[in-house]
């Protein structure tokens, strides 16, 4: 316990400076982790409940902060720590840490996976009719050349081969909105959007970095859910490579 | 910003892994990750990707957001009365109502019960086909891997309500896979499963924390699961070490 009033003494002395100079987004977490320590010190002496008060608090200056970069257009970035290579070779994307890795399923040209938040909702996406618990999160990838999506032109474009995968997989489902070309960190990348009763779900196709190959992300939630997806299919897509 | 870093990289040194337990095994305040992931969004913001430390801190919020709701949990004190008590030779004994008999296959670690003999055995069947009033449960009670029936599994009950998730998944509809919950002063964790011809629950309960767990799996009839909840939920607090007290 000395060591870390010590530490903490120091680490008091320290801060001062950074809070003189204290501008909307800058990120100081000395407070938080001082917080965290004490935290673990009173859970440690049998104080749960102090311990508890004392993770609220952190809480709520990580909150104030990431509130305050929020406000100077600063977002959070999706983290994707994991990273998934097709046993084929055929290509490779990142995935969120803690998700689930569902099975892979070869194609002439590339293959599909499926990831889920937990093993359930990666096995739920795996059905003609998705069900998307609340909470959870799965995403399917595929990866094929546009011959192998069916498409037949010599050189289509992103919306045509996206278009054609769009029809097939949202052929059963209300249509939210049709494919749409946006620009994503500086790649053209394809998006439509559609439902089912038990899911809601967004498609996300890109063209892999010099490559004849696309990938094709969909995402699904639960009803209600899917804007806390939204960034994750993006990066997903883009991380295909 | 640098020596900011390395502070707070020297206080995740000195400081010392501690667990507060109270709920069982749910309620364990382990700052250890969180504080880990701050220090390295403190280094990602140095580095100038504010992008990056913004996720890990809320990387960091989610992971102390999830203890503040495991040391928070709903508590259940079931208060259905059983009346009668099977021991079994694995060393674990447990209690079911007056009207239920013992199924056909009871062994060493593990019983199947019921309102009657069919619906005792449809517990262990593909698809538990039960009418209306019947109700079936298997009780399994042993080390993780016991009850996984030898695959390995994370001893931990938020590893072995995660794999039946998984294996479940593969034949049935799985709902409320994340329903942590204070069970007669015990750890435990359930999901809902449901097939063709039944609704059913699985609750898995801590007896000793990364040794000894019992699975209780229970069916009914469809559209019957609520009102058959509570003798569940009875059934599988009741269950202990032999010679232990409930």
């Amino acid at each position: 316990m000395k060591r870390i009033l010590i530490s903490l003494s120091l680490l008091l002395l320290l801060a001062v400076p950074a809070a003189a100079q204290a501008q909307a987004c800058t990120i100081d977490l000395t407070d938080s982790v001082i917080q965290l320590l004490q935290a673990q010190a009173l859970a440690a002496s049998g104080d749960t409940g102090g311990g508890l008060a004392q993770i609220a608090e952190a809480r709520a200056g990580l909150a104030a902060l990431v509130s305050n970069c929020g406000a100077e257009g600063i977002e959070p970035g999706v983290l994707l720590d994991n990273e998934f290579g097709a046993p084929n070779g055929s290509f490779i994307v990142n995935y969120p840490l803690d998700w689930i890795e569902g099975g892979f399923s070869p194609n002439a040209s590339g293959g599909g996976v499926f990831f889920g938040s937990s093993a359930a909702a990666a096995a739920a996406l795996n059905s003609a009719v998705p069900q998307a618990e609340p909470g959870e999160q799965a995403l399917a990838v595929a990866v094929a050349t546009p011959a192998l999506l069916g498409v037949t032109s010599q050189n289509p474009t992103l919306a045509e081969v996206v278009n054609t995968f769009a029809g097939i997989s949202m052929a059963q489902f209300e249509v939210v909105s049709g494919l749409e070309i946006a620009i994503r960190n500086d790649r053209p990348i394809a998006r439509a959007q559609y439902r089912g009763e038990s899911f809601e779900a967004l498609l996300v196709g890109v063209q892999l970095p010099d490559s004849e190959h696309y990938a094709v992300v969909v995402g699904i939630s639960a009803p209600g859910e899917l804007e806390a997806l939204r960034p994750i299919i993006d990066a997903v897509a883009l991380s295909a490579r | 910003m640098h020596a900011r870093v390395l502070l707070l990289v020297v206080l995740l040194v000195m400081s010392f892994p501690v667990f507060a337990q109270a709920q069982g095994s749910l309620c364990r305040i382990d700052l250890s990750s969180a504080n880990a992931t701050l220090t390295q969004a403190q280094a990602a913001a140095a580095a100038g990707d504010l992008e990056r430390a913004l996720g890990l801190i809320q990387r960091a919020d989610q992971a102390l957001a999830a203890i503040e709701s495991r040391c928070d949990l709903e508590v259940v004190q079931p208060d259905v009365v059983l009346e009668q008590t099977y021991a079994g030779q694995g060393g674990f004994s447990v209690s079911y109502p007056a009207e239920w008999v013992v199924g056909a296959s009871a062994n060493a670690n593990s019983i199947t019960l019921g309102t009657d003999e069919a619906a005792a055995n449809a517990i262990q069947t593909a698809e538990p086909n039960l009418t209306a009033g019947q109700r079936g449960t298997l009780v399994v009670y042993g080390t993780p891997a016991e009850i996984a029936g030898g695959a390995s599994v994370e001893r931990t009950l938020d590893g072995i309500i995660d794999y039946f998730a998984s294996q479940l998944a593969t034949s049935f509809l799985v709902r409320n896979t994340d329903h942590v919950y204070v069970l007669d002063g015990r750890a435990a964790a359930s999901l809902d499963f449901a097939g063709a011809s039944f609704d059913g629950m699985m609750i898995v309960i801590e007896i000793v924390e990364g040794r000894e767990y019992a699975l209780v799996a229970g069916a009914a009839a469809k559209g019957e699961l609520a009102d058959f909840l509570p003798t569940l939920q009875a059934v599988a607090a009741s269950i202990s070490a032999q010679g232990a007290a409930r």
